[in-house]
């Protein structure tokens, strides 16, 4: 028969069957003290024990600045304010004042960000003082030729560095429009240390280092750059250029492009021409 | 049997961003020989400009230094 402190699981089949042993399993719920709870021990059926809780001391949760929501009781939600400003891609968030902020949408295609000591707003972009970088890339062939130059900026700059290219050592060249004849190229140059300036208006091309440069077929520490003046304009273009050589050789020049056409090309190349460039970079910009 | 050597030339069309690389056309094969015929005559120029200069140096018994003091 079930003792007094036998727990009994189901009474009526107990009994249907005078002297069946009762499950007495669940005495171990048995205990325990006020404020426990009943706790797994494992995960077998009935592995319990009595435990007391860890309470929290948190009482409530407050939205700070920058923050909103926030309960005393239940399912507490917070939310970054901050976030939630921003409705459109490409917005931003700027400061206001202390501890405040409000969203300033993108600007528009071309705009850029400005200030006027303490607010950003968006601005369009300066249509004078600026370079634009219109082309770029790397040197390959014999020549490069940079076509179809739009005519929307006043001048032009030209920058080639370090061309290095195979075969016998020459001496670099720019020409404009494709333009062979001498005539309509006016240019004199002088190589820095040296108190000659060299009249190049034989050359049926732009001489960057006056045809005094030691000819080289390596790439270090090269650099050539071409400035044009009024490059669109349908007048004589003024047009300065300059080279370093490496550490030793550094040469100037200045001149007109004697043609009433506008710039559309211009070519870098060597004055032998058939050498193939093997290195080297150029960029092209427009300046306003 | 000996490499044909093709002479190529890069364009890039600023408007349009597109980058060509592509054999030489007649106009600029023949402009590519007077250009290097040119270099080559202004080369023999040079070199025979500077072995007058020596040899003029020579026969007057002066350095190139004491020229440019007579002509200075």
């Amino acid at each position: 028969m079930p003792t007094a402190t036998d727990l009994v699981t189901d009474l009526p089949a107990d009994f249907a069957v005078f002297g069946q042993a009762v499950d007495t399993s669940m005495a171990g719920l048995l205990g325990g003290t006020t404020g426990q709870v009943l706790s797994k021990t494992s995960a077998t059926n009935m592995a319990f024990t009595w435990v007391t809780p860890e309470l929290g001391d948190i009482t409530a949760v407050t939205a700070g600045t920058g923050i909103s929501g926030g309960g005393t009781t239940g399912a507490v939600t917070i939310t970054n304010s901050m976030a939630t400003a921003i409705t459109t891609s490409g917005d931003l968030i700027q400061g206001t004042g202390s501890g405040t902020f409000a969203r300033l949408g993108s600007g528009t295609n071309g705009q850029i960000l400005t200030t006027n000591g303490t607010t950003l707003s968006w601005t369009a972009a300066p249509t004078s003082g600026s370079m634009t970088s219109i082309a770029s890339g790397s040197l390959s062939g014999t020549s490069l030729t940079l076509s179809s130059i739009a005519q929307t900026y006043k001048h032009l700059y030209l920058v080639i560095n370090n061309p290095g290219f195979t075969g016998t050592a020459s001496l670099p060249m720019f020409r404009i429009n494709g333009n062979a004849s001498a005539s309509n190229y006016g240019m004199k140059s002088s190589q820095f240390g040296t108190a000659t300036w060299l009249n190049n208006t034989a050359l049926a091309y732009i001489d960057p280092t006056v045809s005094n440069g030691t000819a080289y077929n390596t790439a270090a520490n090269y650099t050539y750059v071409l400035q044009i003046e009024n490059y669109a304009s349908t007048t004589f273009k003024r047009i300065s250029y300059a080279a370093m050589v490496g550490f030793l050789e550094t040469f100037a020049g200045f001149g007109n492009f004697l043609s009433a056409a506008a710039i559309t090309s211009l070519t870098f190349s060597t004055v032998s021409g058939v050498p193939t460039f093997n290195s080297g970079t150029y960029i092209l910009y427009g300046v306003n | 049997m000996a490499k044909t050597s093709i002479l190529e030339v890069t364009i890039h069309n600023v408007e349009t961003g597109e980058i060509i690389t592509r054999p030489m056309n007649d106009d600029e094969l023949a402009q590519a020989a007077i250009d290097q015929a040119n270099y080559e005559t202004a080369k023999a120029d040079k070199a025979q400009k500077a072995a007058d200069k020596a040899a003029l140096l020579a026969q007057l018994g002066i350095t190139e230094e004491q020229a440019k003091l007579l002509l200075g």
